[in-house]
Parts: C-alpha cells; structure tokens; sequence
C-alpha cells in the first residue's frame, strides 16, 4: 500500500503528539481555476465533445417539473 | 461552519474582484489574518449556493462510488469560506483530534479542498482567491472540479502500491500536456504525483461523464485509463 498523503500519526515528529494533514489541491502561482477549465475544455473540443458547462440546474428544475400529458 | 468575516458586497464581487466594505465579525486571531491569503470573503446566501453545487456534485458520482465513499469516510462534505489549514484545525480541536504542525497548516491553507479521513470529510473552499474572475457557470464547474478531484483521492488511495506512487514523474510525462502542467505548477512531493494525476483525471472523466460521454477519451494514455480503471475502479 502506497504512504498515505492525509491524516494519520507524525512518525517523523517524533512523537510529539501531532497529526499528518494533507497539503489538498493546490495549484502553483502561475494557475487559476479558469486556467484548470481552459485545459478541460481543450481536451473535450479535441475529441468533438461541447466543452460548456452543462450545469447542476437544469437537470435539478428537470427532475423536479411535474410530468406532462399524464 | 460560519465565516469569521463577512463584506458587503454585490453577488458576483468576489468573482469579479470589486471593491467591498469589510465588517470583522472577531473571532481570528493577528496571526491568522496575517496567514490568510488574499480573498474576498462571500455573502451567505452565495456560501448556501456553493454547498449546493458541491452537495450535487456528490449526486453526480456513480452510485457506486458514492457507496464506497460512504464506507472510506468522504461522503461528508462541506463548502466553507476561509483557508482550509484554519477551517481543519478548528475541526480538529473541536472534534478533540491532534492537530498539524503550524507549517502544514499553513500550506493547507493555500489549497482549494481537501479530503480529511479522521473528519470523514471533504472540504472545499469556496471563496478562495483562486476562483477570482470566473462566471457563475464557471464558477459551478470549477467547485463541482475540486470536490471531484478529492473523492477521487479518497477512491484511490488505499489501493495505490507503492510502484504506482514511485512511477509518478513516468505517468506525469504520459498525461495530456496541460494538466500534467497544472499539477507539476502545484508544488507537489514526488511521492504526490501518483496521487494527484490520478484525482486530476477522476475531476475530468467525470466533467466529461456529465455531457454523456463514456468509454476512454482519446487523449488519455492506455496506461493511465487502466489506473484509473484499478485505483478507482472506473468502468464507464
């Protein structure tokens, strides 16, 4: 099994009673999320695919609107 | 969780980096404010609108998965709006964990989410600088990409050996270019690469599983697609 990256004892601390803690997602100063986005859009309009964000929304106003012609 | 600054603002401020009026309602101490990291602290109801998208972001997962979340511990997830090292402390002290050293705390709290096993939580900072400038539609990608990325942590950790984790900077090399430059931009340990690819490309197949597509992309290396296939048990 791989080290674990998150929480769990400080061996290397010697015992002193502190926790391990994941450092998270990061990213370097030259990145923004906008910048994470530019990639996946990238990759998706390579292979044809409509890189706009879908969205959460409709499919949540979707669900929910009665059925029609019942 | 209650953010221990509010500012008066307009809805899109923060995203669109206006000027605000601060009103510190107490409750951080010098040194945190002088930890802190350049933000623009959200509005309530835009807080209850993150926690929203993240909450549907969980929905979205393969029921699958979303199962063996529950089992891992990293169903829980929570969107807050304050550096990640401060919010995981005062969790850690409440819920009478050991907490980090300073200096962990510190770099926690550059990130933008992170999975916490002993919390069985998954935390995503919604107002963190780095959201700066996007569109709400953006906006929602963006949080739904960072509670992604760490579910797809808390999927594949305990099942990477130690050859995945040492063969990072070979897969590294494999991945598509531009997000092989993003998580080489973040600083990561060598030991981390592994880790963070693989949570990287579980945020973009399940971005692009959200418009309907299935099966491996055409610009994911043979060998990664069957990591993802192992460590994460992707199958669609």
């Amino acid at each position: 099994m791989a080290e674990r990256r998150d929480l769990g004892p400080d061996e290397a601390a010697g015992g002193l009673g502190r926790v391990k803690v994941a450092r998270g997602y990061t990213l370097g100063k030259d990145h923004r999320m906008k910048d994470v986005l530019a990639v996946q859009a990238e990759l998706l309009q390579s292979e044809g695919v409509d890189p706009a964000w879908p969205g959460f929304e409709a499919d949540r106003k979707r669900r929910k609107k009665p059925r029609e012609n019942r | 969780m209650k953010p221990l600054q509010h500012k008066v603002h307009g809805a899109s401020a923060l995203r669109s980096g206006r000027e605000s009026v601060s009103v510190t309602c107490g409750g951080m101490s010098a040194e945190s404010q002088r930890r802190a990291p350049s933000r623009r602290p959200l509005l309530e109801g835009e807080l209850q609108r993150a926690q929203a998208v993240v909450d549907l972001a969980w929905q979205d997962l393969p029921a699958r998965h979303r199962a063996l979340l529950e089992v891992i511990g990293a169903a829980q997830r929570r969107a807050v709006d304050r550096p990640l090292g401060q919010a995981v402390v005062d969790l850690l002290r409440s819920a009478g964990h050991r907490l980090p050293e300073r200096d962990q705390e510190r770099e926690l709290d550059a990130a933008l989410g992170v999975w916490v096993p002993e919390l069985r939580v998954v935390l995503v900072d919604a107002g963190h600088e780095k959201h700066v400038g996007l569109a709400d539609s953006s906006y929602e990608a963006a949080l739904a990409w960072v509670a992604w990325h760490e579910w797809g942590h808390a999927l594949s950790l305990d099942r990477a050996t130690d050859g995945d984790t040492q063969a990072g900077e070979r897969l590294l090399v494999l991945a598509p270019e531009g997000m092989a430059a993003i998580i080489r931009g973040g600083g990561y340990r060598s030991r981390e690469l592994t880790h963070e690819l693989v949570a990287e490309t579980y945020a973009l197949l399940m971005a692009r599983r959200r418009r309907g597509q299935k099966g491996r992309p055409p610009w994911l290396n043979v060998e990664i697609w069957d990591l993802m296939k192992r460590l994460v048990d992707w199958d669609e």
